[in-house]
């Protein structure tokens, strides 16, 4: 996930004082010392994010460069319904080739 | 010979059998690995074959089984009984893998004979796991204790599939921890959890799972999804089969065709396949998960980039027009960056931004201005990188050549920013890059007007203070380049550079009042600049004070100072700053003398590293400031034979790397070559000597020779840097040896391919030149 508006979970019409309250909100989560890797993209994000200038920039020149199918995939995955199958189906997944 | 006799004459010995049936298991051919075993049991029946035939008994057995041939398994497991029925541990063997292909009642036929057999838990559950696989007919299979377990697993699968997870738990608990089902209990706990979205209780759960009992096969596919140690540690071809049964089982059709569609992407060479496979997947992904269309259409039109403009009308087919960038532009302006099409990029980018201006509404109110501003700034990036008409013509002639097919863009640079500004007024970005770009093109009178303008809006921008204030101290308007570089360093206290500039700007200004013998001024900027600049430099600040002072009449001063100065100083760079200096003042004759006297004996004299160093530096300084003197010329002639005869005096690496800096900027190369070599020799993990040397051979395209000598060097010096350790890193001198080395490459592309012909940068050249330097020049 490396869509600056999802490694904040924000949507792209969030303003100045909307990022910046979700950028310290992530902080206090994920601080430096116990999640390094977590805080740089949060930090990352939140630098191409600050201003409006920056998010115009970002819209310009990088918006979607970050995004992958694999990304897609996983959201896609992940939001699929759970469907609660029956014994008899389950077996016959089994006894497919 | 008849048929019979030819038979017997190659019937196969016990010798050759074994080597063939051990080949056939190895290669997964039981039958006939069955049939070779009971030949060789058959001539030589001894407890080795026998325990070979059993195994291979079992292995066909398996065999069978895994193909879902159960029946048959089960024939071979009950021939199988027949070679050692007497034996109880080969009954319960052969029990326990009856049980495991469904034969549920000759197993537990077979254990009946065994009253105290400890295998007759293991064939329950294997019986359980049968039993469950026919849920309709299975019951039958099972004695009629295990009934009521079997009734509640299958009751427990009903319940979860109508979602009464409630009703599912109580049922599960009536299932003992010595039951044949518990395994498929947890099975139940597991899918569960993972329909609650509980992922990590049901991983938990399906962890706990014995890997070869039903209910771990039928858990698999789901672990596979969620456990990605679990999904890793499988083979590529159960990693396949997994991913299948999954989808399956749970996979939306979305998913699927999105996995197909991920591999075609991934091939530039397949990217009609995969707009194809994007047509055919849209309806389902805007069905299932609409927000995801514009992010897969974000994946394609950055995936244009790559193959070209020819997919424009496919993406518009599968997507439409991306709203924003209706005609293409963006995405044109965007590859041609890419590639370094500057000038392609230079038109697609303006055309983009009449796009945003015809189509303000396509933009949250007020945002397509800004948009312009940002695109025409952008505009001005690019065409600032290549070099305009009058910056050409001052570059040396070895970088003319090179550089001169990038026709400068028009518009310009300049315009560009202009026109940004125009839009955005208060942007700092664009009103730095204007600033910038003027400095760079050496463009000082302009530079200066674009640098007034951005510290009029934004007077603390630290870095266009120091670039401002070093502007008007080379234009010699030194007490407006201390009054910059004053109000910078107030902002950034701690900077030691700074504290130096602005120690500098002290003594410029400082001169300028002690030419006008106006001592009362200049003394507390000779003061102020004792306090800034590093301790080594006390010494020279000093000696000009004290010039001043004889300067404005004041002797005994002078002479106080020139003593103070004296302590401080190595004394032959003292006299040298004294001559210096009071050649610039115009000092009295007898005064100038005096020092000419000093200096000439200082030169006579056993050279020291300390002087050595002290003296080219401070000439270089005075070089590098374009303060000529009369006698410069002459001075430096005789400095650099000084330097000559330290050849063999110790240096330190901060002494060495401080006088071959000096050298360079002397133009001194062959005595750069000798001091840079000799610092690789006696620090050779140093990387800065190896980037000397090769500065010696013409760094910034200067001199422009021996560009296959530097490649290698700068490359060493690049590895010796990367091989510090972090503490030691040097970020200014890798980003100047990356600098250097593309621009060797812009050059001289063809630097790589003599260094790799020849087995590596300047192999066994090295060598030879450290020996020409040992008899000096």
């Amino acid at each position: 996930m490396t869509d600056p508006y999802e490694v904040l979970d924000l949507p792209t019409e969030a303003d100045d004082e909307t990022i910046r309250r979700r950028y310290l909100e992530l902080v206090r989560q994920f601080p430096p010392e116990q999640n390094p890797e977590r805080f740089a993209a949060v930090r990352t994000a939140y630098e191409s994010l600050r201003d409006l200038n920056t998010r115009l920039r970002h819209q310009l020149f990088e918006s979607g460069k970050k995004d992958t199918v694999d990304a897609i995939v996983e959201e896609l995955a992940c939001r699929s319904q759970r469907r609660r199958i029956s014994l008899t189906t389950l077996l016959s997944v089994l006894r497919r080739p | 010979m008849s048929k019979h006799s030819r038979h017997n004459k190659e019937a196969p010995s016990p010798a050759s059998i074994r080597p063939r049936i051990d080949r056939a298991v190895n290669e997964g051919r039981f039958q006939q690995a069955l049939e070779l075993a009971k030949q060789l049991h058959k001539y030589e029946p001894t407890p080795d074959h026998l325990a070979l035939l059993k195994k291979v008994y079992l292995g066909r057995g398996k065999e069978l089984h895994d193909r879902g041939a159960v029946q048959d398994a089960a024939t071979v497991l009950q021939a199988a009984l027949r070679i050692d029925e007497g034996n109880p541990a080969w009954i319960e063997q052969v029990a326990v893998e009856l049980a495991r292909c469904g034969a549920v009642q000759p197993a537990a036929a077979l254990l009946a004979r065994l009253p105290d057999s400890t295998a007759a838990q293991q064939v329950q559950a294997l019986a359980a796991d049968a039993a469950l696989q026919k849920p309709a007919a299975g019951k039958a299979l099972l004695a009629p204790a295990m009934h009521a377990d079997f009734d509640r697993i299958l009751l427990a699968f009903q319940q979860l599939e109508r979602g009464e997870d409630d009703a599912v738990r109580a049922t599960l608990q009536e299932i003992g921890l010595r039951s044949p089902f518990l395994e498929w209990k947890v099975l139940l706990r597991g899918l569960q959890a993972y329909y609650q979205k509980d992922d990590v209780r049901a991983v938990e759960n399906w962890q706990r799972l014995a890997p070869e009992r039903v209910p771990a096969r039928l858990a698999a596919p789901f672990r596979f999804h969620l456990d990605a140690t679990y999904r890793t540690n499988q083979p590529a071809n159960t990693q396949a089969a997994l991913q299948r049964q999954f989808d399956q089982l749970q996979g939306s059709l979305a998913l699927q065709q999105l996995r197909t569609l991920r591999g075609s992407l991934a091939d530039p060479e397949q990217m009609k396949t995969a707009f194809r496979q994007a047509e055919a997947l849209l309806p389902a992904l805007r069905a299932e998960v609409p927000q995801l269309v514009p992010r897969l259409a974000n994946c394609f039109y950055w995936a244009l980039l790559e193959t070209g403009p020819d997919d424009i009308p496919r993406y518009r087919h599968a997507f439409g027009a991306p709203a924003r960038d209706p005609s293409f532009h963006r995405l044109e302006g965007l590859a041609n960056d890419k590639y370094g099409e500057f000038d392609m990029a230079h038109k697609a980018w303006q055309a983009y931004e009449k796009d945003v201006a015809a189509h303000p509404e396509l933009w949250p109110e007020g945002q397509a201005q800004q948009v312009r501003g940002l695109i025409w700034l952008h505009l001005g990036e690019n065409a600032a990188k290549t070099p305009s008409a009058t910056k050409l013509k001052k570059l040396p002639i070895a970088l003319r050549g090179p550089l001169a097919e990038l026709k400068p863009l028009t518009p310009t640079a300049s315009t560009c920013f202009e026109r940004s500004l125009e839009l955005l007024p208060d942007q700092l970005e664009a009103l730095a890059a204007l600033f910038r770009y003027y400095l760079n093109d050496d463009q000082p009178a302009k530079a200066r007007k674009a640098g007034t303008k951005l510290l009029d809006k934004f007077p603390d921008h630290v870095p266009t203070l120091e670039a401002y204030g070093r502007l008007c101290l080379e234009q010699k308007d030194f007490a407006e380049g201390l009054r910059i570089l004053q109000h910078a360093l107030s902002k950034n206290p701690l900077d030691r550079k700074l504290r130096e500039e602005v120690g500098q700007a002290h003594l410029f200004v400082a001169r300028v009042s002690a030419e006008k013998k106006q001592i009362d001024a200049a003394r507390p900027e000779y003061q102020a600049a004792m306090g800034l600049v590093a301790a080594e430099d006390h010494a020279s600040v000093l000696c000009r004070w004290a010039v001043a002072e004889f300067k404005a009449g004041n002797a005994e001063r002078g002479e106080e100072l020139l003593q103070q100065a004296s302590t401080l100083g190595p004394p032959l760079a003292v006299a040298y700053f004294l001559l210096t200096e009071s050649i610039r003042l115009k000092l009295a004759k007898p005064l100038k003398t005096r020092f000419e006297a000093d200096f000439k004996r200082g030169l006579e004299e056993v050279p020291t590293a300390r002087d050595v160093v002290a003296l080219v530096s401070y000439h270089a300084s005075l070089s590098r400031m374009d303060t000529p003197y009369v006698g410069a010329k002459t001075h430096k002639t005789k400095i650099l034979k000084y330097v000559d005869r330290a050849v063999k005096v110790p240096f330190t690496a901060t002494q060495l790397e401080s006088l071959c800096n000096a050298l360079l900027s002397l133009s001194a190369w062959k005595r750069v070559t000798t001091f840079a070599k000799r610092g690789q020799r006696v620090f050779p993990a140093d990387p800065v000597f190896p980037y000397l040397e090769a500065m010696s051979y013409g760094g910034d395209g200067v001199s422009g020779r021996s560009s296959w000598r530097s490649q290698g060097l700068l490359e060493k010096a690049d590895r010796l840097l990367a091989a510090l350790p972090r503490e030691a890193q040097r970020e200014e001198l890798q980003a100047e040896i990356k600098r250097q080395l593309l621009l060797l490459t812009a050059l001289n592309p063809f630097a790589n391919l003599f260094g790799n012909f020849f087995g590596g940068p300047l192999d066994g050249f090295e060598d030879e030149f450290v020996d020409d330097d040992a008899d000096g020049w």
